[in-house]
């Protein structure tokens, strides 16, 4: 029998990335196979469920870890049936795993035909129409048949577009902000005020994001230099630049 | 005037019902943008519950015949007009509906646990379906069908998800507490 189920398994045609996950394939095996899913015979479920995922090469190690474990999970329990019961606190265990695993079978096949429902539903609801359901197109064209048209036509189609589209190059210059102007700009700011000056108000006449990085370093090279001190009192408040008296 | 009367069932009280009323009530729901419920149209025409609903019959009715191309469709706790379905392939042939894809079998899958049980988290939901489901949630959330609703109050505190009114409206479900009835296990167990 398992030989033979086996073979029957990898001769299946459809791959592990249709099903949702290991408890959607093990639903799979026993509903396929009509068995009850109270009386699941565990070794051979067992052995369908490892050659299903050793067939399919190109399984993702993302899904295959949740297919894997669920693998685990089921030799365990075969395992676990096969070793001669003395002890009966393991054959409790044993029974506690599969029970288990029954009870999450059973809960995920009514998710499964509760989803079936709401697919329905879904269909159902999306032929009724609210007004302003529809896009701001009135009328689109029948864009005809594509029939009989094949690859070199598409070709031929492609090179006459682009034979008609002249190249053009367009030139977008980036506007240069001198480091070392930003520099003597900052300290004059600092020079004239005489006292602290507001990081924001450093800012007020930088015309564009750029502006405002290159302040920033040029205030940063400053402060490593040792040529200017700031405070900031609180979290995300004002910086306050002052310069160093030596300075 | 053409009136109508509406028999309650309870002790055989009559009340008289003008066309107008009804009149009304088509236009409120015509220009709405959400389902409206029976209470809120009440109080917009002083009338009592009871009175909307023979109205709300009465419309039914007449939006059944055949010359009608609209239905009243009751939805997410309300009422509004919608197209009738077997309309739905001439309506495609006048423009392109808005309609998003249908959502995929994990996406199912996980909208079904949240609707059943919720609030629920992403633990609860991954539990059940045997698979990580972030992707599902995200898409979910994405299209406006479920949202969070707090956190659990249990260690890393994780979020707690439940359907919106939208989703209501998406799967066509009249009342939020009546849920279409989950299917039975075939054993009888759980």
């Amino acid at each position: 029998m398992p030989l033979e189920s086996n073979a029957e398994t990898k001769g299946y045609p459809v791959r592990l990335a249709v099903f949702e996950g290991p408890l959607d394939l093990l639903l799979h095996l026993i509903d396929s196979q009509q068995i009850d899913i109270h009386a699941i015979p565990i070794a051979e479920i067992t052995e369908q469920f490892i050659a299903f995922i050793t067939a399919d090469e190109d399984l993702d190690l993302e899904a295959a870890s949740e297919f894997i474990i669920m693998a685990a999970t089921l030799m365990m329990i075969k395992a676990r049936m096969l070793l001669p019961r003395r002890v009966a606190e393991e054959t409790e265990e044993e029974q506690d795993l599969r029970a288990e695993l029954v009870d999450r079978l059973v809960e995920y096949r009514r998710i499964k035909q509760a989803a079936e429902v709401l697919r329905q539903m879904e269909a159902a609801a999306g032929r009724l129409f609210r007004r302003g359901r529809f896009e701001k197109v009135a009328r689109f064209p029948d864009p005809g048949s594509l029939q009989g048209v094949d690859v070199s036509r598409l070709a031929g189609i492609l090179s006459q577009v682009l034979a008609s589209v002249s190249e053009q190059v367009h030139h977008v210059s980036s506007k240069r902000i001198s480091f070392r102007l930003k520099m003597v700009q900052v300290l004059r700011n600092l020079h004239r005020a005489g006292g602290p000056v507001s990081f924001r108000a450093l800012l007020s006449d930088a015309s564009d994001r750029l502006e405002v990085v290159v302040t920033f370093l040029v205030v940063l090279e400053l402060v490593r230099q040792g040529r200017i001190c700031f405070r900031q009192d609180e979290p995300f408040g004002d910086i306050m630049l002052h310069l160093e008296e030596r300075w | 005037m053409v009136t109508s009367c509406c028999i309650l069932r309870n002790g055989g009280k009559r009340f008289i019902m003008t066309d107008i009323t009804l009149a009304k009530i088509e236009a409120l729901l015509f220009a709405a943008t959400d389902p409206v419920d029976i209470r809120t149209l009440a109080q917009i025409l002083g009338i009592s519950e009871i009175e909307v609903d023979c109205a709300l019959r009465r419309l039914q009715e007449e939006t059944e015949r055949e010359s009608r191309g609209i239905q009243l469709n009751r939805v997410a706790g309300g009422f509004e007009f919608v197209t009738k379905p077997q309309f739905a392939e001439i309506i495609s042939r006048l423009s392109r509906p808005k309609n998003p894809p249908p959502l995929s079998q994990a996406a199912l899958e996980t909208l079904a646990i949240v609707l059943y049980q919720q609030p629920v988290t992403k633990a609860e939901i991954e539990l059940l379906r045997g698979v990580r489901s972030d992707a599902a949630i995200d898409t979910l959330i994405a299209r406006g069908l479920i949202e969070e609703l707090g956190r659990k109050e249990v260690p890393g505190r994780p979020i707690l998800y439940g359907t919106t009114d939208f989703c209501l409206k998406y799967l066509g479900i009249k009342e939020r507490d009546r849920l279409p009835p989950l299917p039975k296990s075939q054993e009888g167990s759980v």
